[in-house]
């Protein structure tokens, strides 16, 4: 009993510094009281993360609570970002030629690994964007990406990426894998990051947005003028079908983030110069395999357990460290000891960066749709 | 000795990367607009002309729009109409792509029914470019139809929001 | 000189296009750097026969050939889908399947395979590139056999020189783990240019 109200107590001590920051993050402190719609929409937004924070706290469990607000995240992202457009630009998720050359066109995350090389050696954005001003502009959303990269490295992945949510919660819905990877499939975002480098080079056009990216059925995708674009249509919609929706249903892996993501691949790169890291404590291990049979993204092997290390595609989610039975894989600082009161500092720290940036990206989005649902029951229309 | 030495040195490297990480990211997160202004990534970087049609080289004022011309990118040149608030229903003008003197370009354009004639004045010109063309692999000419007009509301130029405007792009006649 | 001040000029370009076929070539390969240098060798070597070959095609029968939508796109195409097959049989080539069949066609692009780079090379010389239309055109301006195909061959020397941290690859690809990404990217680039190919083909006129 005392136990069960030690652990209450821990938990709520360390959520009031959370509660703290993301007073400020999510925007509570600056409440208008005379939109009633917009204030309900934050304190709710608010209270929830605070509540995931704290159960996540008080369970000892990251994965679980992550995967909720990730999902919830992915799930409202298109509602506002679909309507927001349609304000704007004045039509539905197709996006057509005039809006490319006024530059009209949101720019993504996913640009970035495309046009870097350009963007280092001649300082040019092979993007139809605008670098400020507009929603989702290019030069915001370099910084974002260059902040969370600070932060949590490849944790975008599986924290921040407002896509990842939907294969997230695709591979959770079976109760068993029906179907096996082979686990050299990791190496194939890889290949699928060097070739829309070299042909986003080669034609001045980010050919993943063109061509390939799926995430085009819940944002937006250039509107259907001629065969070509039909052609493109099925390729997208069909990858998504295909890596977003059915196999990770059928693996319960996050197939596309861990196959075809040219941004994934990217930002494992970048993840090197992350001080944040997943560690094996060896002296703990008892070599169960349970976190390389359940790892969503296929980032642990016998061999990379022997190193003591995860794969390069790890994408710090917590689900090993949820899973293992005797807290052998732990968040860890690199270049400090494994284990002990190090990695009780790497985990805590780890989650309030994800759960104060959580908190800024489900600002943008959980509160803006559930602001737009209120909108629709009172006034009958869901836009502004 | 040793071990323990430079296990607490790199300790000290690990945590102090980890605070200089901390504080960038939390300083660049809780101020993403102002972080961009001041790392000044909106002036060092620029959109690739193929999208935003170059840099404008002429500009002239008419009564209720100006026409703006920008400078040749890869093979084409984009002419740019805009209005402050509406622009007018039709739209003629004989245009001097590269300001030799000669005339190289004849336009109506009906901005109501968004249909344009054009006639080449000179062998600078071949074609105006397809709508489509711009995302696909090839450029692609178009002769006298909507498909080589690109409407849009609200552009910024110099320090004036234009309400309406309409651009083209003309293929020029490649070496 | 002409040719090879072209070739200095192009070369960056050159680089681009052939780039495409040439890495994901190597990094399937994992070979060492030397290895990798003998592999360009061939792949050079293909690609100047491919270049002659047109120098004495550009002084034979002018910038016809090049005034012609449908020919220079039914050129294209064919060579780009000669690329892709070479491609995919360089993946599969490594590859060991059980059925006897596989088996069987698989020792035969062993036997060969070392003939393999060489012709890539010279499919990749056939590929008219931008660079390669204004090359073209100054042969066939010229007054001489001898003179068009040394000029196509100083050209091919000015654009060599970009080449040359090409074997390097080679020690990248050594890594098992980068061998790997080095079979999906030839298939994946086999597969591009197996598009381009057929759209070149079947839309003769749009190039």
């Amino acid at each position: 009993m005392f136990t069960k109200y030690k652990n209450v107590l821990r938990a709520m001590v360390l959520t009031v510094p959370f509660a703290f920051l993301s007073y400020f993050v999510t925007g509570v402190v600056y409440l208008d009281r005379s939109d009633w719609k917009h204030s309900l929409s934050v304190l709710l937004v608010y209270a929830f993360i605070n509540f995931l924070f704290f159960m996540s706290m008080l369970t000892r469990k990251i994965d679980h609570y992550r995967a909720i607000i990730f999902i919830l995240i992915a799930l409202t992202f298109p509602i506002e970002f679909v309507l927001k457009l349609y304000e704007l630009r004045g039509h539905f998720m197709a996006l057509n030629f005039s809006d490319v050359i006024n530059g009209n066109t949101p720019f993504c995350h996913i640009v970035i690994p495309q046009t870097i090389i350009p963007l280092i050696f001649k300082k040019q954005i092979i993007f139809p964007g605008t670098m400020d001003g507009l929603y989702y502009s290019v030069g915001s959303m370099i910084t974002l990406w260059v902040a969370v990269s600070l932060l949590l490295g490849k944790g975008w992945c599986s924290w921040v990426c407002f896509y990842g949510g939907w294969e997230d919660g695709c591979s959770r819905i079976a109760k068993k894998a029906r179907l096996k990877l082979n686990p050299k499939l990791i190496w194939s975002s890889v290949a699928v990051l060097l070739l829309v480098i070299i042909l986003t080079i080669e034609f001045a056009t980010p050919i993943y947005c063109v061509w390939l990216c799926p995430f085009k059925a819940c944002s937006e995708f250039f509107e259907i003028a001629s065969p070509l674009i039909v052609f493109q249509t099925i390729i997208f919609s069909a990858i998504f079908l295909a890596l977003v929706i059915i196999l990770p249903f059928l693996t319960k892996k996050r197939v596309q983030c861990m196959t075809f993501c040219p941004f994934g691949a990217f930002q494992s790169l970048v993840d090197k110069v992350n001080p944040f890291e997943v560690r094996i404590d060896q002296k703990k291990c008892i070599n169960c395999k349970k976190c390389i049979q359940q790892c969503p993204v296929m980032a642990l092997s016998e061999k990379s357990i022997e190193r003591g290390r995860t794969l390069f595609n790890c994408n710090k989610c917590g689900k090993c460290i949820d899973l293992c039975p005797v807290n052998a894989l732990q968040y860890h600082i690199k270049l400090t000891p494994i284990g002990g009161m190090g990695a009780t500092i790497a985990r805590q720290v780890f989650l309030y960066f994800t759960y104060i940036i959580v908190a800024g990206m489900g600002s943008s989005f959980i509160i803006p749709a559930i602001e737009r649902i209120l909108l629709l029951i009172t006034t009958g229309s869901i836009l502004h | 000795m040793n071990r323990k030495i430079v296990s607490i040195i790199r300790s000290i490297v690990g945590y102090s990367w980890l605070i200089v990480f901390a504080v960038l990211g939390i300083g660049l997160f809780a101020n993403l607009e102002a972080a961009t202004q001041k790392i000044g990534i909106n002036q060092k970087v620029k959109i690739i002309p193929k999208y935003t049609g170059g840099e404008v080289v002429d500009k002239r004022s008419k009564a209720n729009y100006v026409r703006l011309i920008h400078e040749p990118v890869d093979n084409f040149i984009q002419v740019d109409w805009l209005a402050e608030e509406a622009l007018p229903k039709q739209i003629e003008e004989e245009i001097d792509l590269n300001k030799d003197g000669i005339l190289d370009l004849k336009v109506i354009i009906d901005t109501q029914d968004e249909t344009i004639i054009y006639e080449k004045l000179s062998d600078e010109v071949t074609a105006l470019m397809k709508k489509t063309s711009l995302i696909e692999l090839s450029f692609k000419a178009s002769t006298n139809n909507k498909d080589s007009l690109f409407f849009y509301k609200n552009k910024e130029y110099e320090e004036i929001q234009y309400n309406e405007g309409v651009s083209i792009r003309i293929l020029k006649r490649s070496l | 000189m002409e040719g090879f001040v072209l070739g200095i000029s192009g070369g960056a370009s050159c680089l681009i296009y052939c780039m495409p076929i040439l890495f994901p070539f190597l990094m399937n390969k994992g070979q060492g750097v030397r290895k990798n240098f003998w592999s360009l060798i061939l792949f050079f070597g293909g690609r100047l026969i491919g270049y002659l070959l047109f120098g004495m095609a550009a002084w034979a029968i002018g910038s016809v050939i090049l005034e012609s939508e449908p020919q220079k796109s039914y050129i294209t195409g064919s060579t780009y889908i000669f690329i892709s097959i070479m491609l995919l049989l360089e993946f599969f080539r490594e590859k060991r399947c059980l059925a006897k069949k596989v088996g069987k066609f698989n020792e035969k692009l062993q036997k060969y395979g070392y003939l393999f780079p060489l012709i890539l090379g010279l499919a990749t010389g056939l590929n008219l590139c931008p660079t390669f239309f204004l090359v073209f055109t100054e042969a066939a301006s010229l007054n001489s056999m001898l003179e068009s195909v040394s000029f196509f061959f100083f050209f091919f020397l000015g654009t060599t020189l970009y080449f040359i941290p090409v074997p390097f690859i080679g020690v990248l690809a050594k890594k098992e783990e980068l061998k790997i990404v080095g079979n999906f990217l030839i298939v994946m680039i086999g597969v591009y240019y197996l598009y381009k190919g057929f759209i070149l083909l079947i839309n003769y006129g749009r190039f």
